[in-house]
């Protein structure tokens, strides 16, 4: 579905992602692990677009896409989590997704709409009760919460998660990675980041390894996890 | 003595709509991009020297007048954007003001080229008596600047609270990132901020000048003025500029008035240079706002 083929990305003079190549199947969950810097989120940011790639391809679903604005590359069904959330604090939950979808404003109807964020609702109920809140108002799970929502309005066949469990309880992960599941079994591919390295092998099919922005480690995660110099290495022994 | 206090008021809030105008043309910018535009008053200048090219020099109707130097305008503030912010997307912040100054001069070179350095006028929207109340005599231009100015500004905030385009726009501001990954043309939204303020400007120089006259070099004047409004309300709040505008607009009429008319330039200088000391984030921004502000 997603075929990222030896792509390198550069900050300035800084090789932060050198030759890379992942393949992602479709209905798959996939998780990326690696220590700080890695270039785990440059990897995602590459595939959106928001840094360039220099050499090398990104196909998603046979389409070349590498060098598609974010715009384009979101019409074409890929939609990112980011590292941090980055709501649009200003704005209301509502905003906030409504804002999600805005690439369809002209193209689907109001109930259509409002049919989508019913199914946000529905998988962040939470999201519904706060709906007129002020979202840089709410609680750190409930902004992650409402990132996933965002991205999920413009309707991805592929989902990115940039570290979703970053500085939450173990409570709200619980929820958010079961919710990831549950886009999953519902027919989404899911590529995700994460810190929480076990807990995210634990939930995906397949896992890569970083090590400053090679993949040195892949395979399916009940090898990754079985492997003694992986737990070793990435998932505290 | 009541109704020369009320005149100097009037004529204040007067100028302080077109302070108003531009005050909030620069918050348009700056929720955009941070960038402080400063050929901001040069907008305004043009919307009247232009209007005066096609209403008095070709002598076109007045409503085409006023729609062709709108469009005209709105077209150099877009020509702005494409030619001199886009191309240096990523540049420094301090780098891009410097040529939003860099235009300004350019565009005052052009005015001075094709209109000298004479001012003009052209005559108010409607004919008529002045109107009397307790005492003090109000132009009927007087109340179209007003009139236009306040429905101007409602509309403004009508597009950034109620319709998505605006929120969309308020969205790039806040964090640009997230916007293009909701699929929002963040570049085409900076663009649309230019032409936002480009038209807002116009407006109020179209009508202002039958009451104030217009010249080529009068946008430094106003793009300061209208700063110290944006600084005033707290930079980024938009109802804010438009208090500080009338606040800062009226001050200077008493001043001019009661003082020295030498004075009127330095109020807004001074309130400007009391805020940045005793309330940088403004009248009405939180400390919050100040933190995030980019500079
Ligand atoms: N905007 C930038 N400018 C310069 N260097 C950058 C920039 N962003 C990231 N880098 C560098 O690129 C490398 C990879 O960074 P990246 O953010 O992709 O790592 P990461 O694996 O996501 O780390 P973390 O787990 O801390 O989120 C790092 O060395 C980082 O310092
Ligand atoms: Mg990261």
């Amino acid at each position: 579905m997603l075929d990222i083929r030896d792509i390198n990305v550069f900050y300035g003079g800084i090789h932060a992602v050198k030759g890379l190549s992942i393949n992602i199947q479709e209905k798959k969950i996939v998780s990326v692990i690696g220590a700080n810097g890695a270039g785990k989120s440059t990897l995602l940011k590459a595939i959106m677009n928001l840094v360039p790639v220099k050499f090398g391809e990104i196909y998603f679903q046979g389409k070349r896409i590498d060098k598609l604005s974010t715009q384009e590359i979101v019409k074409n069904g890929i939609s990112l989590v980011p590292e941090g959330r980055m709501l649009f604090t200003h704005l209301t939950v509502k905003d906030n997704l409504l804002l999600g979808a805005y690439n369809y404003y002209k193209k689907i109807t109001k109930s259509e709409l409002e049919k989508r964020i019913d199914k946000v609702y529905e998988l962040f109920p939470i999201l519904k009760e706060r709906q007129k809140q002020i979202s840089g108002t709410l609680s750190g799970g409930q902004q992650q919460m409402l990132a996933i929502g965002r991205a999920l309005m413009t309707d991805p066949k592929l989902l990115i998660l940039d570290e979703p469990s970053m500085g939450l309880a173990p409570l709200v992960v619980k929820e958010i990675f079961k919710v990831v599941k549950y886009l999953n079994e519902q027919g989404m591919t899911i590529l995700m980041v994460e810190q929480n390295a076990r807990a995210a092998l634990k939930l995906s099919d397949y896992g890569f390894v970083l090590e400053v922005g090679e993949v040195v480690t892949w395979g399916r995660s009940e090898e990754l996890l079985a492997d003694e110099k992986i737990t070793k290495a990435y998932l505290g022994g | 003595m009541f109704t020369v206090l009320l005149q100097f008021i009037l004529s204040g809030i007067t100028v302080g709509a077109i302070y108003a105008l531009v005050g909030l043309g620069f918050n348009i910018i700056y929720n955009a991009t941070s960038i402080i535009n400063l050929a901001q008053g040069e907008f305004v200048v043009m919307g009247g020297l232009i209007m005066w090219f096609f209403s008095q020099s070709l002598q076109l109707p007045f409503f085409t007048s006023i729609i062709l130097t709108i469009l005209l305008v709105g077209l150099i503030g877009l020509m702005m954007e494409r030619l001199t912010i886009n191309p240096l997307k990523n540049a420094d912040l301090l780098l891009m003001i410097m040529i939003t100054v860099a235009v300004s001069i350019v565009l005052r070179g052009i005015l001075m080229f094709k209109f000298g350095k004479d001012p003009y006028s052209y005559p108010p929207f409607t004919e008529g008596e002045p109107i009397v109340i307790l005492g003090a005599v109000i132009q009927q231009q007087v109340l179209w600047v007003l009139g236009i100015t306040l429905t101007c500004i409602g509309l403004i905030f009508l597009f950034f609270n109620k319709t998505m385009l605006g929120k969309a726009m308020s969205a790039c501001a806040v964090n640009p990132t997230a916007a293009k990954l909701v699929g929002i043309n963040v570049s085409r939204m900076i663009m649309l901020s230019f032409i936002l303020s480009a038209i807002l400007g116009a407006i109020g120089g179209i009508a202002i000048t039958p009451i104030s006259l217009m010249e080529y070099d009068k946008g430094p004047s106003l793009a300061v003025k209208g700063f110290c409004a944006a600084i005033m309300g707290g930079l980024g709040n938009g109802m804010g500029a438009v208090v500080g505008g009338f606040i800062i607009g009226i001050l200077e009429s008493l001043t001019a008035g009661y003082i020295h008319s030498g004075f009127k330039d330095a109020v807004a200088l001074v309130i400007l240079l009391g805020i940045l000391f005793f309330k940088p984030a403004g009248l009405f921004g939180s400390k919050a706002t100040l933190s995030v502000r980019k500079f």
